[in-house]
């Protein structure tokens, strides 16, 4: 290979690695999260801690409360129970936004406003639009960091002059600096796949939102109709003349008979109150890898199956890619294996922006600059900020009292306003004599923060719900009970990590330097 | 340590060749691929665009690297960008043959 193409995939794999490192690790981190985010709501809203329902009724359960909810409403959505998800949601769009309520299908009763966003409503969508609503932007600085990843991960493997042999070497007992190194070759190289096919399929997933330019093209004036032909979706204006709405329950015995196996994942009714309208239905796909719903549409008023919906060859290429990323199949297994490839993710992210600032540190402060200080404040606010943040959520959803209006927007304006401060610690640190050089302090005084908010979320729950480990353990409540294990061993690692920045800190040894020149 | 290959000025006119230069040219591609597809009768144009939409994206992950890899930014920006030519000619020769419907 060309020296001369390895120092160009170098400088492109360093650069961008440095400006979206901090995004990447954000993405992969709730990425990581979300695998779990359904859990995650069981542990952030206690109220939906119930049991799974035997059987599951629209007409009798979710009908009544969408008709007193949502008379007016042009659509309505009920996500069916699952077994990560014993509640029924019901959704409407009130013109403004979508709104959705929670039901416990065993009593009928109609949840208290949960009050947290939880793992559905923060985590899950700060993984895929960073919150950022505006004009589509949080999606476009997903795609522009995904592309981002993807020249990463082809960048990396051409400046490998050892792949094969870094997918061997661990030197622990070495000099920080080349057990950092040799961390994020391992992570790097051993999860290659997974990297690549995780950030391909993330892309895949919104293709119709990236490409829209192209679909403006093939389509001309039409663009609005490509999801149409590609899900093969009916859409019924509405007749404008009153209807009722036949038995649900009976389309959906229909729709199980037309799958022959499975169950629901959500209905949507489409203009409920007219007489053209339209219920579709989709099965969860508990049993594919494909995000295929194999929705049946039905009239309204007649219960009559308007449509099948059969996807072709390209679809089911996309439907399968974005199960792929989404995992909407029950494999706790597997589900594991993704969480902790993600995590693996976030260790690689993570040390490749610790080698950026412990390769210049030494140079950068004989030549009198601060650019690694500055770096090393903001990978700090973004790897172990994130995490501090994220513990300082948890910990305010079981410390604010139920009921305080506002209460799920204020739990994350803490998230916020802690990640902001995980930022302004590290660049204060940075300027305070005598350790300004030393650039883990900050990392080291925030894993101890996080050690300590992750034992006191698992605190606070059994305090304030009364779920402590041994009664969720020994009644079964896995979500729970999974939630605060995890936690526990984030404590852990935490405290690990805190203790073994608190040895000495190291100018750059000769060895690490010869090391560094070699990987350079 | 890596060198520093590139002045700051080049870095960025291949940093915004290759993200600009290479959306255009996912987007000529995804252009020029789906109207062939449609046009040549193999593929419905939702599928052909679905199909061509996926693959598009490695064709921009592709330019940014052909952006950095190239020997100067003008020669960065002469293949992708002409490429982008080429599928968009394509692309529309396909569609006004075929028509949008």
């Amino acid at each position: 290979m060309k020296s001369g193409l390895r120092h160009s995939m170098d400088y492109l794999h360093t650069w961008a690695g440095v400006l979206f490192s901090v995004l990447l690790f954000l993405v992969f981190f709730m990425g990581t999260l979300s695998v779990f985010d359904r859990e995650i709501d069981r542990w952030m809203m206690p109220d939906t801690r119930v049991p799974q329902p035997e059987a599951v009724s629209f007409d009798r359960i979710a009908l009544p409360h969408l008709r007193q909810l949502a008379p007016d409403s042009r659509q309505w959505l009920v996500q069916y129970p699952s077994p990560r998800d014993p509640v029924m949601r019901v959704g409407w769009n009130d013109g403004k936004e979508f709104k959705t309520r929670q039901v416990d299908v065993n009593t009928g009763r109609l949840l208290p406003e949960a009050g947290s966003k939880g793992g559905t409503g923060f985590f899950f969508p700060f993984h895929y639009s960073f919150h950022i609503k505006w004009n589509d932007v949080g999606y476009w600085l997903l795609a522009i960091v995904s592309i981002a990843m993807l020249i990463l991960l082809v960048s990396g493997v051409i400046i490998h002059k050892k792949i094969f042999a870094d997918f061997f070497t661990f030197r622990p007992g070495k000099s920080t600096q080349r057990a950092t190194l040799d961390v994020h070759n391992v992570s790097s190289v051993l999860l290659l796949p997974f990297h690549f096919i995780i950030t391909l399929s993330g892309l895949i997933i919104f293709v119709f939102i990236y490409m829209k330019p192209g679909i403006s093209l093939m389509y001309g004036s039409e663009a609005g109709k490509v999801s149409q032909e590609a899900f093969g979706q009916v859409i019924r204006a509405p007749a404008k003349q009153a209807g009722e709405l036949a038995s649900v329950d009976a389309m959906v015995a229909q729709a199980q008979a037309l799958w022959g196996s499975g169950g629901v994942r959500r209905v949507s009714v489409r203009n409920p109150q007219d007489r053209n309208a339209t219920v579709e239905i989709q099965r969860r796909p508990h049993d594919q890898v494909a995000y295929e719903t194999h929705t049946v549409t039905f009239d309204g008023a007649t219960g009559a199956v308007l449509h099948r919906q059969n996807v072709s060859a390209a679809m089911t290429v996309q439907r399968f890619f974005s199960g792929l990323h989404m995992i909407p199949f029950d494999h706790w297994w597997l589900r594991w294996m993704y969480f902790a490839m993600g995590l693996v993710s976030c260790v690689m992210i993570g040390t490749g922006l610790l080698l950026w600032v412990e390769k210049r540190r030494v140079r950068q402060e004989k030549e009198g600059r601060i650019s690694y200080r500055i770096v090393n404040a903001v990978a700090a606010a973004g790897c172990m900020g994130t995490l501090v943040a994220t513990l300082s959520m948890l910990v305010a959803n079981k410390l604010l009292p139920a009921g305080l209006p506002g209460r799920a927007a204020l739990e994350q304006w803490i998230f916020f306003a802690v990640w902001l401060g995980a930022l302004i610690h590290p660049l204060a640190r940075t300027w305070q004599p005598p350790h300004c050089t030393d650039t883990r302090i900050a990392w080291r005084e925030q894993a101890w923060a996080g050690a300590l908010l992750a034992v006191l979320a698992v605190a606070m729950n059994a305090v304030v719900t009364g779920d402590h480990l041994l009664r969720t353990l020994d009644r079964g409540t896995l979500a729970v009970a999974g939630t605060d294990l995890v936690l526990l061993v984030a404590a852990a690692f935490a405290a690990i990590t805190a203790r073994r920045l608190s040895a000495r800190p190291a100018a750059i040894s000769p060895e690490a330097t010869s090391m560094m020149k070699a990987a350079a | 340590m890596s060198k520093p290959r590139f002045s700051w000025q080049s870095a960025l006119t291949r940093a915004l060749i290759g993200a600009l230069g290479g959306f255009v040219l996912a987007i000529s591609f995804m252009m020029g691929t789906a109207g062939t597809l449609t046009a040549s009768g193999l593929l419905t144009r939702a599928d052909a665009v679905v199909i061509a939409g996926m693959l598009a994206f490695l064709v921009w992950a592709t330019a940014v690297l052909v952006a950095f890899g190239a020997a100067t930014a003008m020669r960065a920006a002469a293949w992708v960008l002409g490429s982008a030519t080429g599928f968009a000619l394509l692309g529309w020769g396909s569609i006004a043959l075929v028509g949008n419907a």
